[in-house]
Parts: C-alpha cells; sequence; structure tokens
C-alpha cells in the first residue's frame, strides 16, 4: 500500500509557481486578509509567520494519531499562529498558550474531503458546457449548511469541485472548512480542472467526446502559438484570459478531476492523460468498478462514489451480487479516497465521511487504512499534504479531538481545531441538540 | 461451458472477496456454535456463550451446553456475537404487480402472499443484512389495506411463509387519498373516495360504524378480527396528528390499541402514546428527507426518546442493524437497539414463539458477527435460517 | 480446456498491459501482440475456408491466435490440443455489416453531418450483450454513427468477445466514413437538393476549400462545444472528405432509392474515391448500375419484425437475390437497432436463402465478401494461414438457424463452447408441382411429419379433400398420378396457438374486469391480410383469442385458414389474463392479488354484476352468458389459457389451477426458471410468446430446459416467420427438433382445445397440409405449397417464406 501512496502523493505534486502567484495577484487584488496572505507566503518563501502577534494553542493530554508514525499517548499538540510547532509526549506547552485538554481523548489530524460540491451554490453552469475559466471561489457559499455539517464531523479542509454535470467545468479549490469569507477559507486556489464525461445537454458520449477533444486541441494550438509568451503577459486579451486556465491543464502544470459516470468512461479518461499529458484524480460513479484493473495499470488515484456497497442482478441469470466497490480497488491495488453523499440523500449515514471509513473497515479494509483515506491520502491527492493531513511540525494547525477511537459508534467530535482556532465544540452544538431531539425538545 | 478470463476473474472475486450470499448449504443434523458473546435477547447476553442448533431449531443455549458426542462443532471465534435473525415488521420486499389495489376503497382480504416474487433481490439483500424475518404488507393507498405476510428471507419455498394472513392493516395518513380525482374517463364508474384526508378518517369512522351496528360490510370477518384484537391491527400513522386522530377513533370506537407504523412524530405525542400503551414500528431511519406526502419532522434520537417515554418500539425497513446502530449513536441504549430489531418486532408481528429470541425449541435464524453487533465496523460473517448458512 | 484458458489469460493480459493508443487513421495490427503459446487443432470438421482451397473435411491448427495451417490432411504439432469436431460445419466467425453491438443506447443514435463522431467514442466494452451474439457464430461486427446524421464520422469493425477496453475489441478503425442521402429527405426534391449540397462539398475540399454544411440548413446537427469548436468543425468535415478524396477511406453511403444511389455512383466516378453503398431498399433501375461497376453493397436485413423503417417499407421480396445476382461484392447485414440483434445474422441469412439467395452467396455475404466490403478481409472472413483464428463450428449448417454453435473463437480464444450440441443435418431441396392439382393423387415424400413429431418417408391418398390413405407405401389406385417429392418435408397444416390476426382493436375492451361473455369467434375477419399471410406461410389452425387487457379476457376460437373465407371450427378455450396487461388503474384490479382474488372467486362461483349501462335483462344475458363460460372451463373441461408472465403471475396461475383443478396452459411466461416442476406438476402447458431482438438468450433455454422437462411448449404469434424463429431459436437451444414439430402442430392443437387429429395427417383427415422445400424448422425452408382440403389457395413460395 505504500508504494501506491507513494504514487498518488506525484499527481499532484508538482506545486506549481505559476498558480500560486496568481493566487497572490488575485489576493492582493481583493485585498485579502491577513491570514491568507500569510499562508501563501509561507508556502513559498516556508516561513512560519509575517506581521501578526502569535496566537499559541496547545492541546494536551490526549491519545494522539498523527498519521505521522506511532500514535502518541498522553502527547501535546502546540499550534503557534495557525502552525503546528511541536506534536510528542514530551513536549513543554509554552507559558502563553491557551490549553485544550484533551485528557482521555483521541487527537487526530482534521478530515479531508477530496472532492465535494457541496459547498457551492449552484455547482453546474448549465448555459455552456464548456467554461474552463470559471473558478469555485467564485460559487463558494461559506453560510451553507454544509460547513456547519462538516465541522461537526470532523472534516477540516474539502476540495471545492465544480459538479459533474457540465463538460468542461471549471477549476477546483482546496479550502478550509471554516471562514466568514471565501478568501478566509481558501488552502489553494485554482488546484485542477474538472471534466465530466458524463454526456451533457442530450448528447451521447462520441459528442461529448469530440467536443471534449476539440476544446483541449484548440488550447494546445493555442500554447503551441503562445510558446514563447510569458504567463503574465497573457492577460492583456480577456480571450486569453479565458484560456489560461485550459491551457495550463493542456500544458500539465494544472492536474484535472475526471468524473467517469459509467465503466466505459474510464478509458476515455485514461487516454485524454496519455493524449494531452495531464495528471487526473477519478472520481467513480458506482458502474466503475468493472474498469479497476485499468485503473490500477494506468496508475490512477480515485475518488469513490459514496455509495460503497449495492448490487446488481444479472439480466442474463437473474442472479444478484453483492458489490463492495472498496475491496474491488483494495483488490486491484488502486489508492482511494471517499466522498460523502449529499445530505438529501435518504441512504442512512453515506452523508458522513467518516461513515464511508468505517463501512469500508467493515467489509476489510485494515483500520488505519481507513484512517489514512480520511487524512493524508486526499491531502497528497490534492497536493496539499504540506500543509494538511498529519499533525507534524510546520503544518497547519487542524486537528479534531475525538471523545473516543475513531470509527467507533459512540465516538463524537468534541472539538474541531482549524489553524489553530478551536471553531466547534460539541458541548456548544445547540442545533445538533435539536436534530437530536427534535423541535419539541428544543430548549 | 466457456468463461473469458475476465468472467472467471469476477466470478472468483465475487465468490472470495465481495461475499455474495450463496445459498450453501450446510445443515449438518446437529452442529454446537461457540461464540464469544451470545445475545439470547431472553436475558443478559452469555459471555462465552454455545449454541446446538438441531433439525434446523435451536436445542439448547448456554455459557457451555452439553451437546451429544459427535456433533459438528463449529468455534466462531473470542471476537464473535451470536444474534437471532433480525425481523423487520413492516416492509414490501418482494410484493409484485402492484402493492396497492386502490381501485377500491376497502381491500380488507388483500393478501401479499398471493404475489410475491420469492427471487426478488430485496430478500437477498435483506438476508445480508441480517433479517431473516419479514412482515410483508399492503402498501398505503387504502384505508383497509389488507393483512400481512410473515416471511422468512430465505430456505425452502414451502417452509418460507410464516403466516399468511397475520396483521390487519390500515392508512391513518393522507396516502388513501393521493391519487383520487376526478379521472379522465367519462364514465366516472370507477372514481373511489376519499380525495382528502378527512375522507380517510370517514371511511374508517363509518366502517367502524357499520361493524359496531351489524351492518352489512364485505369481508366483514376481516375487519372484524383486526379490531377486536383476535390479530395485530397494523396502523399506518406518521405526523403527530395522524397519530392523535388515531387515538381518538381507537378511543371512540374501543378498539383493540393498534400498532402505529411509521410513528416518525411519535416524539411529539410520547406521553399520549405511552398512556394508550401504543406500541410503534418505526419507519426506516433516516437523517435526509422526510417521509411521506406529509413530510414529517425529523429527530435522529426518536427510538431514545420513545425509549424513555416507555413506549414499545421497533425498527422497519432497510438495514436493520445499522439504523439499530444509528439508533444507538444517537442516544438509545444498546440493549433496547437490539431488542428493537429482534425480540420488539416478533412480538408486536406474534411470531415471537418461533423467531426472535435464541431460546430451546426456537427457530435455528441466527446472525453471526465478527465483532460488537453495534459498531459501524463490524460485518455480519453469516445468516443461518432454519439452520441452513447463507455465507456472506 | 482447463489449458487452453489458462494459455487464453496470458493473452489478455497481454493486452491489458499494453498502451492503449487509437492510432488516427490508420488501421491497427489487432491480433498480432496476442501471445497465445498452445496450439489448438480443430479436427475432423467439414470446413468451409471461404478461399480457393473450397470445402472439405479436414484440420485447422490454431496458434497464437491466428490460422497457422488448414488443409485436408495437416499434421498435428507436437503439444497441441486435439478438439474432435467429427459431423460440425467449420466456417469463419460471420461478420455482421451493420451493426449495433458495443454501442450505448445513446451512441446507437448519435447522429452529425460534419463527420465529428468516432464511433469508438461510444463504445462500452463492458457491455454483456456479445455473449448472446457471440453464440451464434458471429465474431466481428461493423458499427458506425446513426444513419439520420448525414455526414457522421467515423466507422469500425469490432470484435465479439470479451474486452476490459476498446483496444482489446477493435480490429480495425476507420473502416469507412459514414454518410447517408435520402433518409432524413423524403421527397424526389429534398433529395435532389442533398445530392447537390455533397457534390458542392466535395468539390469545395478539391478546391482547397472549406466544405459548406452538408445539411442544408442551419439547425446544429451532432455536437458542438463552446463556441470555439463551431469554428473548428469546418476543418472535420474537411479532413475527413479529404479523407475520401485521397481513396484513404471508404465513404459509406446509405442510399435506398434509385436516384440517390445513382448519384452516389456518378459522385464516386467523378470524385474517384472508393464508395460503399448501403441499404439499398429501392434501387430500382439503378440495380444495373450495382452488376455493371460490381459494386460493393452492404444490404438487409432479409425479414424484419416490429416497426419497419419508411425507407424499408415497401421493399420488394426479390430484392435480395436480384442484388445476389448483380454482383459478387455484397455483404448482408442485421441493421437491427438492438444491441444483441446481431445474433440474427444466421437467421438472416437464412431468410436470404429463403427469398431465393443461392446458399453459397448468402454464407459468403457474411463471411469473406462481408470482411472484403469492409475492408478487412486479409484479417478476417476467411481461413488461410496468417488469417485471425476468428472461427465458428455448428453442429448443421451455418445457415439453418435451428442447428446449434458447437464453438465460437476469436483470435485463438474459444469464447464459447457447447460440447452438447448434437449435429443436426437439416436440408432443403427444390420441389416441382404443377400449377393446379388434381382431384385425387398421391404424394411421396421422403421426409414426413408423423403425429409424433418425426420425420419418416411416406406416401399419402389424396381424395376429394381427404386423406384416403396414409403409410410408408400405399395401394395406389390406377390412374391416380403420384407427385415425388424427393426430400421435401410434407407437414399437417401448423397451428398458431394465440394470434390476433391482426384484429387486436376489435378484440379489446377494458371497461369491466370481467369480460368472460366475449367470444373471438364473432369477430374473426374474412379478409385480414395478416390471416392471409399466416397461411401462405404455412399456418392453417389459429388459436384465434381476445387480447389480454381483462382478467377474465374471454372465449378462444379455433380459426381454420383456407378456405374461401376462414371457417371457425369452435369456441375451444377460455382465456384468463394474470400479467400487468389487464391491471388498469380506472377499474378494479390494478393489482395482481387483485387480479388473483378475482379470478379466485370468479372460479370459485361468484359472477361480479355488471356495471355497465344496460338495460336489465341484457345485464342478466351478460352474466349468464359469462357464468356459462367460466363454468366451461371450471367443470365443463374446456381448457384455460392463462397469460402469465413474472415469477409470481406464474405461480399463481398454477396456484388457481391446482385449486380449481381443471386444466391449463400458461401464455407468454418469461420466467420458467425454477418454476418447471410446478408447471409440470399441475400437468400445464406452455405457449411461448414470439422471440424477440431483446431478449436474452435465456428465454430460449428455459423453452428448451421445459421441454426437455417434458413441458409441452407450443408457439404463438403474429406472423409466420416470428413463430418459426422462435421454434428454431428454442431448438438452437436445446429444445428437441421432435417437440418443436410437435409444438408446431399436434401439441399445440391439444393445448389450446382444437378437435382431436388436428394438425395430424391420418387416414379419413381432412387432407390440410403443406409441402415445404425442408423443415418448417430450418428457415431456409419455405412453403412449396400449402393444401387446404385440396381446394387450395396458396402461392410459389420464397414470397410468402420470410417476408
Amino acid at each position: 500500500m505504500n508504494a501506491c501512496l507513494t504514487l498518488q502523493s506525484t499527481v499532484f505534486a508538482h506545486q506549481d509557481k505559476d498558480l500560486i502567484v496568481a493566487r497572490i495577484t488575485r489576493n492582493m487584488t481583493h485585498q485579502a486578509p491577513r491570514f491568507v496572505a500569510a499562508f501563501v507566503a509561507a508556502a513559498i518563501f516556508m516561513i512560519t509567520s509575517v506581521s501578526s502577534a502569535q496566537e499559541t494553542v496547545a492541546v494536551k493530554g490526549g491519545r494522539i494519531i498523527t498519521m505521522a508514525g506511532e500514535p502518541i499517548e498522553n502527547g501535546v499538540v502546540v499550534i503557534v499562529d495557525g502552525k503546528i510547532t511541536a506534536v510528542g509526549a514530551d513536549v513543554s506547552i509554552p507559558v502563553e498558550a491557551s490549553v485544550v485538554d484533551a485528557t482521555g481523548r483521541v487527537v487526530m489530524p482534521g478530515f479531508v474531503e477530496a472532492h465535494t460540491a457541496a459547498g457551492l451554490s449552484q455547482a453546474n453552469e448549465s448555459s455552456n458546457p464548456s467554461v474552463p475559466y470559471l473558478s469555485v471561489l467564485d460559487g463558494i457559499d461559506p453560510s451553507r449548511s454544509y460547513f456547519k455539517q462538516a465541522r461537526r464531523d470532523g472534516v477540516t479542509s474539502a476540495a471545492m469541485v465544480p459538479g459533474n454535470s457540465g463538460m468542461i467545468s471549471g477549476q477546483a479549490a482546496v479550502i478550509k472548512t471554516s471562514g466568514l469569507f471565501v478568501d478566509d477559507m481558501v488552502l489553494k486556489s485554482n488546484t485542477a480542472m474538472k471534466i465530466s464525461l458524463s454526456p451533457t445537454g442530450g448528447r451521447s458520449r462520441m459528442g461529448h467526446l469530440s467536443a471534449l477533444r476539440h476544446e483541449l486541441d484548440a488550447a494546445k494550438d493555442f500554447a503551441e502559438e503562445n510558446a514563447d509568451a510569458d504567463v503574465s503577459t497573457l492577460k492583456e486579451a480577456v480571450r486569453q484570459q479565458l484560456q489560461l486556465a485550459i491551457v495550463k491543464l493542456v500544458t500539465g502544470k494544472m492536474p484535472a478531476y475526471i468524473y467517469c459516470a459509467d465503466a466505459m468512461d474510464v478509458a476515455h479518461a485514461v487516454q485524454l492523460t496519455k493524449d494531452y499529458e495531464f495528471k487526473a484524480t477519478l472520481v467513480l460513479d458506482q458502474d466503475c468498478y468493472k474498469a479497476a484493473e485499468q485503473i490500477a495499470a494506468a496508475n490512477l488515484p480515485v475518488i469513490l462514489d459514496s455509495t460503497l456497497v449495492f448490487w446488481e442482478t444479472d439480466p442474463r441469470t437473474n442472479e444478484s451480487e453483492r458489490i463492495v466497490t472498496t475491496e474491488v480497488f483494495r483488490a486491484a491495488g488502486v489508492p482511494f479516497t471517499f466522498q460523502a453523499g449529499s445530505s438529501n440523500n435518504s441512504t442512512l449515514g453515506n452523508n458522513y465521511l467518516w461513515y464511508q471509513a468505517a463501512t469500508a473497515v467493515k467489509y476489510g479494509m485494515p483500520r488505519d487504512e481507513a484512517l489514512a483515506a480520511l487524512t493524508i491520502r486526499p491531502a497528497r491527492m490534492l497536493g496539499v499534504d504540506q500543509f494538511i493531513g498529519s499533525l507534524e511540525v510546520g503544518k497547519d494547525g487542524d486537528l479534531v479531538i475525538l471523545s473516543g477511537e475513531p470509527l467507533k459508534n459512540d465516538t463524537w467530535v468534541e472539538t474541531t481545531i482549524i489553524n489553530g482556532a478551536v471553531i466547534y465544540e460539541r458541548s456548544a452544538d445547540v442545533q445538533l441538540r435539536r436534530l437530536l431531539n427534535g423541535d419539541a425538545k428544543d430548549n | 461451458m466457456n468463461m473469458t478470463i475476465t468472467s472467471v476473474l469476477r466470478v472468483c472475486a465475487a465468490l472470495g472477496l465481495f461475499g455474495v450470499a450463496c445459498a450453501t448449504s450446510v445443515t449438518a443434523e446437529s452442529t454446537l456454535y461457540k461464540a464469544g458473546t451470545v445475545y439470547t435477547m431472553t436475558g443478559d447476553p452469555l459471555s462465552p456463550g454455545q449454541v446446538l442448533v438441531t433439525d434446523g431449531k435451536i436445542a439448547a443455549v448456554g455459557g457451555t451446553v452439553n451437546a451429544p458426542a459427535g456433533v459438528t462443532v463449529v468455534d466462531l471465534g473470542d471476537d464473535s456475537c451470536l444474534l437471532p435473525g433480525f425481523i423487520d415488521a413492516y416492509t414490501q420486499t418482494g410484493l409484485s404487480g402492484g402493492t396497492d389495489e386502490f381501485t377500491a376503497e376497502l381491500t380488507p382480504d388483500f393478501c401479499p402472499a398471493l404475489a410475491i416474487d420469492w427471487n426478488d433481490r430485496g430478500f437477498a439483500e435483506a438476508l445480508a443484512a441480517g433479517t431473516t424475518t419479514l412482515a410483508i404488507c399492503p402498501g398505503t393507498e387504502n384505508v383497509i389495506a389488507g393483512c400481512s405476510c410473515l416471511a422468512k428471507t430465505n430456505g425452502e419455498r414451502e417452509s418460507r411463509i410464516l403466516q399468511n394472513d397475520a396483521a390487519l392493516f390500515i392508512s391513518v395518513c393522507s396516502d388513501p387519498a393521493r391519487r383520487n380525482r376526478a379521472r379522465a374517463r367519462p364514465d366516472g364508474l370507477y372514481n373511489r373516495l376519499p380525495t382528502n384526508r378527512m375522507g380517510v378518517v370517514w371511511i374508517l369512522r363509518s366502517t367502524l360504524d357499520k361493524l359496531r351496528r351489524g351492518r352489512d360490510i364485505e369481508a366483514r370477518d376481516d375487519i372484524e378480527s383486526g379490531f377486536s384484537g383476535q390479530r395485530p391491527l397494523m396502523a399506518v400513522a406518521r405526523t403527530s396528528h395522524d397519530i392523535t386522530a388515531l387515538l381518538t377513533i381507537g378511543e371512540e370506537f374501543a378498539f383493540a390499541p393498534p400498532i402505529i407504523v411509521g410513528g416518525q412524530e411519535t416524539y411529539k405525542v410520547t406521553e399520549q402514546v405511552a398512556a394508550a400503551g401504543l406500541p410503534v414500528i418505526l419507519g426506516s431511519l433516516t437523517t435526509g428527507s422526510a417521509n411521506g406526502p406529509e413530510r414529517t419532522e425529523l429527530a435522529y434520537n426518536q427510538a431514545g426518546l420513545l425509549s424513555k417515554a416507555g413506549i414499545t418500539f421497533a425498527f422497519s425497513g432497510g438495514n436493520l442493524l445499522e439504523q439499530a446502530r444509528f439508533a444507538c449513536r444517537f442516544g438509545l441504549e444498546p440493549g433496547k437497539a437490539l431488542q428493537a430489531i429482534t425480540k420488539t418486532p416478533a412480538e408486536l408481528i406474534g411470531v415471537s414463539d418461533r423467531v426472535g429470541t435464541i431460546a430451546p425449541g426456537m427457530d435455528a435464524d441466527l446472525v453471526v458477527t465478527d465483532g460488537d453487533p453495534l459498531e459501524f465496523t463490524t460485518g455480519i460473517r453469516f445468516v443461518m435460517v432454519n439452520g441452513q448458512v447463507f455465507e456472506q | 480446456m482447463r489449458a487452453l484458458r489458462s494459455a487464453t489469460a496470458h493473452g489478455l493480459c497481454a493486452v491489458l498491459a499494453s498502451l492503449f493508443v487509437i492510432v488516427p487513421l490508420s488501421k491497427l495490427a489487432s491480433a498480432g501482440d496476442v501471445n497465445t503459446a498452445e496450439t489448438i487443432v480443430l479436427q475432423g470438421a467439414t470446413i468451409h475456408t471461404m478461399t480457393e482451397q473450397g470445402t472439405f473435411v479436414g484440420s485447422v491448427v490454431v496458434e497464437k491466435g491466428k490460422v497457422k495451417s488448414v488443409g485436408k490432411d495437416v499434421k498435428v504439432p507436437e503439444g497441441a490440443m486435439v478438439m474432435d469436431l467429427t459431423g460440425h460445419i467449420l466456417t469463419p466467425g460471420l461478420i455482421d455489416s451493420r451493426s449495433v453491438l458495443w454501442l450505448t443506447a445513446a451512441a446507437r443514435n448519435e447522429a452529425s453531418s460534419r463527420g465529428t463522431l468516432n464511433i469508438l467514442d461510444g463504445v462500452n466494452p463492458f457491455l454483456e450483450d456479445w455473449r448472446e451474439v457471440s453464440r451464434q457464430g458471429v465474431t466481428a461486427v461493423y458499427v458506425q454513427p446513426s444513419n439520420s446524421g448525414v455526414f457522421g464520422g467515423r466507422g469500425a469493425v469490432l470484435r465479439v468477445g470479451a474486452g476490459n477496453s476498446v483496444r482489446d475489441l477493435v480490429i480495425a478503425t476507420d473502416v469507412a466514413v459514414q454518410s447517408a442521402m435520402g433518409i432524413t429527405g423524403d421527397t424526389v426534391r429534398e433529395r435532389a437538393a442533398q445530392i447537390r449540397r455533397f457534390k458542392r462539398a466535395f468539390q469545395a475540399v478539391k478546391d482547397g476549400k472549406d466544405p459548406p454544411n452538408l445539411t442544408g440548413n442551419n439547425r446544429q446537427q451532432g455536437n458542438q462545444g463552446g463556441r470555439r469548436s463551431q469554428a473548428a468543425q469546418p476543418n472535420q468535415t474537411k479532413e475527413l472528405i479529404k479523407l475520401v478524396l485521397d481513396r484513404k477511406v471508404p465513404l459509406r453511403l446509405e442510399a435506398h432509392q434509385e436516384d440517390v444511389v445513382r448519384a452516389a455512383f456518378e459522385m464516386a466516378d467523378e470524385f474517384e474515391f472508393d464508395l460503399i453503398v448501403d441499404g439499398l431498399s429501392s434501387p430500382g433501375s439503378a440495380i444495373s448500375d450495382v452488376a455493371a461497376r460490381q459494386a460493393r453493397v452492404v444490404v438487409g436485413p432479409a425479414w424484419e419484425s416490429g416497426a419497419v423503417p419508411s425507407y424499408r417499407r415497401d421493399r420488394d421480396d426479390q430484392l435480395l437475390s436480384r442484388i445476389a445476382e448483380s454482383t459478387s461484392r455484397w455483404a448482408l447485414a442485421t441493421y437491427s437497432t438492438e444491441a444483441r440483434g446481431s445474433r440474427m445474422v444466421r437467421v438472416q441469412a437464412a431468410a436470404a436463402v429463403a427469398s431465393g439467395v443461392e446458399a453459397e452467396s448468402a454464407l459468403r455475404a457474411v463471411t469473406v465478401e462481408a470482411a472484403r466490403v469492409l475492408g478487412v478481409a486479409d484479417q478476417i472472413g476467411s481461413i488461410a494461414p496468417g488469417m485471425q483464428a476468428d472461427l465458428a463450428v455448428f453442429a448443421g449448417s451455418p445457415l439453418d438457424p435451428a442447428a446449434s454453435t458447437r464453438m465460437v473463437m476469436t483470435r485463438g480464444e474459444v469464447v464459447y463452447e457447447d460440447a452438447d450440441a448434437s449435429p443436426n443435418n437439416s436440408s432443403i431441396t427444390t420441389v416441382d408441382l404443377p400449377a393446379e392439382m388434381p382431384e385425387s393423387y398421391v404424394i411421396r415424400t421422403k421426409r414426413m411429419l408423423n403425429a409424433v413429431g418425426e420425420m419418416q418417408p411416406a406416401e399419402m391418398f389424396i381424395q376429394n379433400g381427404l386423406v384416403a390413405a396414409i403409410g410408408k407405401t400405399v395401394t395406389i389406385p390406377k390412374g391416380v398420378p403420384v407427385f415425388d417429392v424427393g426430400d421435401g418435408v410434407v407437414t399437417p397444416g401448423l397451428v398458431n396457438a394465440h394470434s390476433y390476426l391482426g384484429q387486436q382493436s376489435m378484440l379489446s375492451d377494458d371497461t369491466e374486469a370481467d369480460s368472460s361473455q366475449i367470444r373471438a369467434a364473432d369477430v374473426i375477419e374474412a379478409s385480414s391480410p395478416v390471416a392471409k399471410k399466416m397461411l401462405a406461410g404455412g399456418f392453417v389452425n389459429i388459436g384465434f383469442a381476445p387480447t389480454s387487457v381483462n382478467p377474465s379476457a374471454g372465449v378462444m376460437a379455433h380459426v381454420r385458414l383456407g378456405a374461401k373465407k376462414p371457417i371457425v371450427v369452435d369456441d375451444i378455450a377460455g382465456k384468463f389474463v394474470l400479467s400487468g396487461d389487464a391491471r388498469s388503474n380506472d377499474r378494479l384490479p390494478s393489482s395482481l392479488v387483485g387480479q388473483v382474488m378475482f379470478l379466485n372467486s370468479l372460479f370459485g362461483g361468484t359472477t361480479p354484476m355488471t356495471r355497465l349501462y344496460v338495460p336489465d335483462p341484457v345485464a342478466r344475458a351478460i352474466e349468464r352468458e359469462r357464468r356459462a363460460n367460466v363454468d366451461a372451463v371450471v367443470t365443463g373441461g374446456r381448457p384455460a389459457v392463462v397469460a402469465a408472465e413474472s415469477a409470481p403471475e406464474i405461480q399463481a396461475a398454477i396456484n388457481l389451477t391446482q385449486q380449481h383443478g381443471f386444466t391449463s396452459v400458461l401464455l407468454d411466461p418469461e420466467r420458467i426458471q425454477g418454476l418447471a416442476n410446478d408447471i409440470s406438476a399441475a400437468g400445464m402447458g406452455i405457449i411461448a410468446r414470439p422471440f424477440d431482438d431483446n431478449d436474452f438468450d435465456s428465454y430460449s433455454q428455459q423453452l428448451a430446459k421445459a421441454a426437455n422437462a417434458r413441458i409441452p411448449i407450443a408457439f404463438s404469434g403474429q406472423t409466420p416467420q416470428e413463430i418459426r424463429v422462435t421454434a428454431a431459436m428454442a431448438v438452437n437451444a436445446g429444445m428437441p427438433s421432435v417437440m418443436a414439430l410437435r409444438g408446431l402442430t399436434a401439441t399445440a392443437a391439444d393445448m389450446v382445445g382444437m378437435p382431436t387429429g388436428t394438425a395430424q395427417l391420418n387416414k379419413g383427415s381432412v387432407a390440410d397440409f403443406v409441402i415445404w422445400t425442408g423443415s418448417p424448422l430450418d428457415l431456409r425452408a419455405v412453403p412449396v405449397r400449402v393444401l387446404i382440403q385440396s381446394e387450395l389457395e396458396t402461392v410459389r413460395t420464397s414470397t410468402g417464406a420470410m417476408n
């Protein structure tokens, strides 16, 4: 499995300086709040902080599952101005630290959701299937209940990705699940281009693929014509600016999410990554388990559909078969992570990210691997593992304090900390109490 | 016989990895199962525990069992747990060709057993989830909809049906009014009542009135036996006003206490329901959208609130164990959660003499888990129906 | 077969591991990298090589996915696996030159007029339909964008076998550019405009300009992405036309009418490109152009069920044989719009033979000529050293669809095998009879269908419309002429156990659930065209039935066709319906439970009151009539025909039959599986519904299993062809042909209560019989003469045969 982990880490690993530069410019022009600017600077220059007063938080006394080595009993995590400065059993707590007592509890990195559109208001652009220039940053609604739910369930970072029903549907971003404004939340913008292979607008796949290749060819031609042009000078013409994102894709500077609705789409996805030389993470629907071998051969990481277990009936024999996708992909040696189902999905449980992991364990996935698939593995897939995914010095101070061992029935998230700030406490969660007991018992 | 490699692989994978519920009959005459814990549901769990199964029945159960020489012994390991097969007290699994006879108002003799597809995938899905007994009920579009059929989820066809006409099933909700409106056909012969929820109650009341006055009424015996308590009466009621309407009519006509089916808003009227002594078969627990045309409100800890109020309840529909797990997470005591998918539904639907507990003489319907049954990470190793083992 | 399987595992893995690269516009060498270590020798079969080597009994050696050698005496290489196929017939794998196999439902209808589509993008390699197709010996299919676009894009030849990727399936890409003229434009004027547009577009590209729009309107056909892609499309159209003009890829043009066909040839001459003409359903005199040029053409289907597209509706029955005579370069295709439809290649070929095409020519049209027309003859279509090892082995003639498939191999990999397929040597012959038969005569044949369903030599003396004597030999009175039909087959007039004869609308009334009073006999239409076709196809005795819209549908009649007007022999069976057709939201019952309860009370003696607005005496008369007809079934011994499709419906039918103790027959059951014992225990028979392009093979297989479990089977349908196809497919799946023949005659007659002796030829019985060129189960065979009590109607043959 280690081999797989390394493989996937390479997918998003080319930290494209252009992107980050672009991001800075964007932030500057938007007069970005202090924190984001600081973090971007940190990303590039690896300085811990810039200008503000230091805030120190220490989480002490818990069993710390760092996801980077053995768990630490009765350990301490120190977070200074949003970054972890110390993790261990024998760590002295700075005097100025505000201390969060986690005695008897479990401390883990915050969970990472590798693909969701739930934080977006209107996730699909329906007027035009090809909108590479769109960015989810313009569609994120920080007040959506998704974020509240995410903090309650321990999800501290999520990749916001345009929906599945376009063709080239725009650029994704990795954001933290806490913040009043979008710019406060961004961890990394324009991380990947969303491509969907599910035909839109009444087309068949032939038409869809034909149009998709055309877009990509055109972008490639454009990129070749402008090969010598400086990225920054391209911004002058509006048309060129619109092209920028897709040019990055076809020049290998930006990876893609490719949504495959059916198993047959997998071959096309693989082919696209070869023809146009970009890296991709596959977002799979249920049927794609049939292509597990092909995905393994192509070495692509995947994000599983939220329905992990389902039944199929062979119309020839009328025999029914239960499919457990996690086991299929594990057998094929394909690294995967989860996504939660939509909140209006009535299938019990699958709208919780932790429940996806518990279900995978139920059908045979080792517990440690399941926890990795909630934390460090998606962080690597998203190319943000230098910031999140594990509790290590230098990473963001994103963690959850659980009431007990992870994935246990009676384990709840007691506290969620993002960038060193406590942003959720169960004891103060009035909404949870109301959901549990209904309006009539609300106090 | 010839398969291509991929299909061979797929079949191997299906057998070996995904775990299909293959009907591998390994019924020996007598088998002793040793488990880490046995939840008999008749008392405290036995840990460790042993169950002797002979000819499809449970012969003995205890911390240790004196098994006759030569029986097959299956040691399930220290982590394993043995539970009674789960019982789904309200489902429409397998009912084919329409779940309702909605062209008539009253169909008290509607008998699902006449139209069950015994090969329906729903049975395999239920079995794989540990459910061994189902109460297959008519749909909710008739005020008096028919009777329930009690059946096992697998086994020889002859032995699968436990009872053809178990409970009388009625609907005290707006469903029977949902489809009724002036029809396109000009003759209009077949328009039926009710067209609104008041009409639902009116039909029920007028039927009960006819019954009380001894008026002529079709299938009188079927109706009477349900309301007089000779057999269970199941009444679909979801919102709090459905439930209060049911309570009111029940008081007015003094019929035997019905079982509330659905009961999504029972938590709002716990005192009345507890006082009237009505049990509840909770409709499928969800954390998402609401149920029924009326869109009921949600309380995740519905089961815990009912338990606290002293109301008897069972879970139903879909994966029962998973529902019990979530109910626990949201506040129900673990012991009650297991009761609500085994012993309680067995009692409510009237088959507690055969299923729902692990005790001598009961059907050998067992679920074997590889750990604490109420943990989300615990898998079901195999399920047994009448002593026959279905591997996962 | 174990060793063989492990060998192919290597091959497949190699394919999987190799890179999947679609090389634009060049044909992929597809089999080269299949690394099958083992050598397989197929021994003892009669081999149709489709090359100059001809046909002989011999062996084929297959190595590494290719044919290594073929011949009468081939040395068996050391260590080779030998398969003994003595008594079987081996041909190249069959080819369907127009198919939708492997295509997703959406891709089957995807059309473009800008040449933007590559059919490979619409291929779903995970579909399982290939299994049914493979079972019939078909190993390759041609697929392309839909014909509703005038210039769709690239077509491909695909393999029929398991594949996890498109790469595994490709035999050749870019084998043709799909185009069509006159499909969407129906009038001559519109067609002329379209021809002009085509010419203009080709001229433009020849002159190095961008081609104008081929559709002639600005409506966007197909699929444009963003704004830029629209601008990019003409380039693609241009590129593709250029390829055609450079003769790198042929233009495959679907054209049906004379004017368009001729225009296509003119265009090919003018612009000097390679042309394949596709369709040709009403070519008129343009057929002489086909002959003059020895043009490459794809034609078909030879017969079709269901809705026929407008351009094929008026097709002439002799068309195929005329085309076959005019050019040797013709391929036969199913043109099916269902993925599994390509399994009908053999049925199509048989139908072609029935319509007058030479058997050899028909076989070539689905093997070597198909490969030539598609431009893949260097890989498939014949058996010669170096060719891809796509082979099919049949337990009889490849052109007799009733003969089972023994084995199918693609690229040296066995994809289907049936060791139980036992040789079936049906043959067809020619029969000459005078235009008029005399009053008395003797028919002598080597093959007469007797009452048990076997064929035996016999003589039959006909006198005044009756069978005066019948036996191996009969005493022939002096002066009575003897007609020796040799291998011609003589059968009684066949039985269609359940039919509406095209009169559905007269036979339906769903006002009330109980329509027991309805008698089909009351509405038989003498001049019904369906009845005429039925008779011409050899079916004389019809179970004429009310439709299935009521739980108690009414009374079936025995109709004997062929006299000046059809003769209603009798009321025969009561019809009852448990299937979904009889459920209605407008009256009780709307559910299966309701149907069962309704019928249960009806059989138990309760007659529901009619709620029709009729005077009381009329209502009472209706109720009396209903009661009488139900009682005739429950106590009077009249059989019940019970329509039941799903397992619970069948189960309910069995329960009702047993509970009320009457005789009954299941109509149209779909899921017999698992219920065969119960059906048999209840003494019930089965009337099989017609076989459908969309059926899984399990349907035929279940019929075969039921027959082998001694459940009597009869057949039904609305055309003679579909009934015979159903029977043939059941035999193909393993039903004993004796039982199938009885199911077309005596068994069927008994089952629905026709008088004893119906559809049998005994001394003294009325002489209703049919003289065929072969067995009715062999779809190549046609009825030469249908004789009804000697006062015969019917005509010569091929017209009646499959169309």
